[in-house]
């Protein structure tokens, strides 16, 4: 890929109160992600983004909807969304993204199976695995099938392009 | 049932909605319900596998599917149309998924099941064993919160 390195997110603060969560009602607390939003200029992220193409997966349409947002924000392209794992699968063969952010709880075929077909296809398949599932276990058996990362749902924005980016870099 | 399976489920759905909706929930009185039963107007069902297997239940009214996920997509949900069942149902997913995580750490690992949401007043729900009951007060509206979790024996039966 003609990547050049853009740092977007540097220097600042992270504000305490998110820009979504202004002026509504209830305790204010930093919502580590879920919702859905864009990068804030403050977030402390220095990623190289330009031309990087990256494939979601997750079963669900409300995170990919929130990941895309977050990802184009960013200035990522989203090469193509997948619903499952042998989805996942497919797309990667076909539009060789540069990363592939893949949940591991789905129907068909979990982001386990589909990230080590994936990386027995492609060695150096750059996959991030992006899941509500937190055990230690799983984790562990994620590194194993070839993930560069883990993100943990909910997550904050800067924890997606935090990984994303490290991954890419890596 | 073991009363102690419940709890790792109202505490992450303490902390998720917390983190997705910025609300500080607190808790009702814990009930026991029938194995079958019917549902409220929107039930998000994810399942569990593994040492302990059954379901957990998430149901509420349309109006608090609604609030809840207006706060998630931070826009106005005036109906629930796939994006906003979505964000109900991966409230229901990420609730699952950290109660799964706190049993993990008592050294019960289970593994969940993508959720599914069911609609309507009547759609009737059997569980192997009688489900516990905690209902979860928030400030967009009560969410009850229904585990069903039997031990499996070594044969492969449950045990309630």
């Amino acid at each position: 890929m003609n990547a050049a390195a853009v740092p977007v997110r540097e220097g600042g603060m992270t504000p305490r109160v998110a820009p979504w969560r202004a002026g509504s009602a209830g305790p204010r607390t930093e919502p580590p992600g879920g919702g859905l939003h864009s990068p804030r200029a403050g977030d402390k992220i220095k990623v190289e983004t330009m031309s990087k193409r990256i494939l979601l997966v997750d079963d669900a349409l409300f995170m990919r909807t929130t990941l895309r947002k977050i990802l184009e924000g960013a200035q990522y392209e989203i090469a193509g969304e997948a619903e499952n794992g042998q989805d996942a699968v497919e797309k990667y063969r076909s539009l060789k993204p540069d990363l592939v952010l893949m949940d591991i709880t789905m129907p068909v075929m979990d982001g386990l199976e589909a990230a080590r077909t994936i990386r027995s296809e492609d060695p150096n398949a750059t996959i991030v695995m992006c899941t509500a599932l937190g055990q230690q276990n799983l984790v562990v058996e994620a590194l194993k099938a070839g993930a560069r990362d883990y993100i943990v749902k909910p997550f904050e924005p800067s924890r997606v392009l935090e990984g994303v980016g490290k991954a890419l870099a890596a | 049932m073991k009363v102690e399976y419940i709890d790792p489920f109202v505490q992450a759905a303490f902390e998720v909605i917390a983190q997705v909706t910025g609300d500080q929930p607190t808790r009702g009185p814990l009930s026991l319900r029938d194995k079958s039963f019917t549902t409220q107007q929107v039930t998000i069902v994810v399942g569990v596998t593994g040492p302990v297997e059954g379901q957990a239940l998430y149901g509420m009214s349309i109006v608090t599917a609604s609030k809840i996920a207006t706060a998630m997509l931070q826009q106005e949900v005036i109906s629930l149309d796939e994006l906003a069942t979505s964000a109900i149902s991966e409230l229901g997913n990420m609730i699952t998924a950290h109660a799964t995580a706190r049993l993990a750490k008592s050294g019960i690992v289970c593994d969940i099941t993508p959720p599914s949401v069911l609609r309507g007043m009547n759609v009737e729900v059997s569980t192997f064993i009688p489900a516990l009951v905690v209902p979860v007060l928030t400030q967009f509206g009560k969410m009850e919160i229904n585990v069903s979790l039997a031990e499996v024996a070594a044969s492969g039966k449950k045990a309630a």
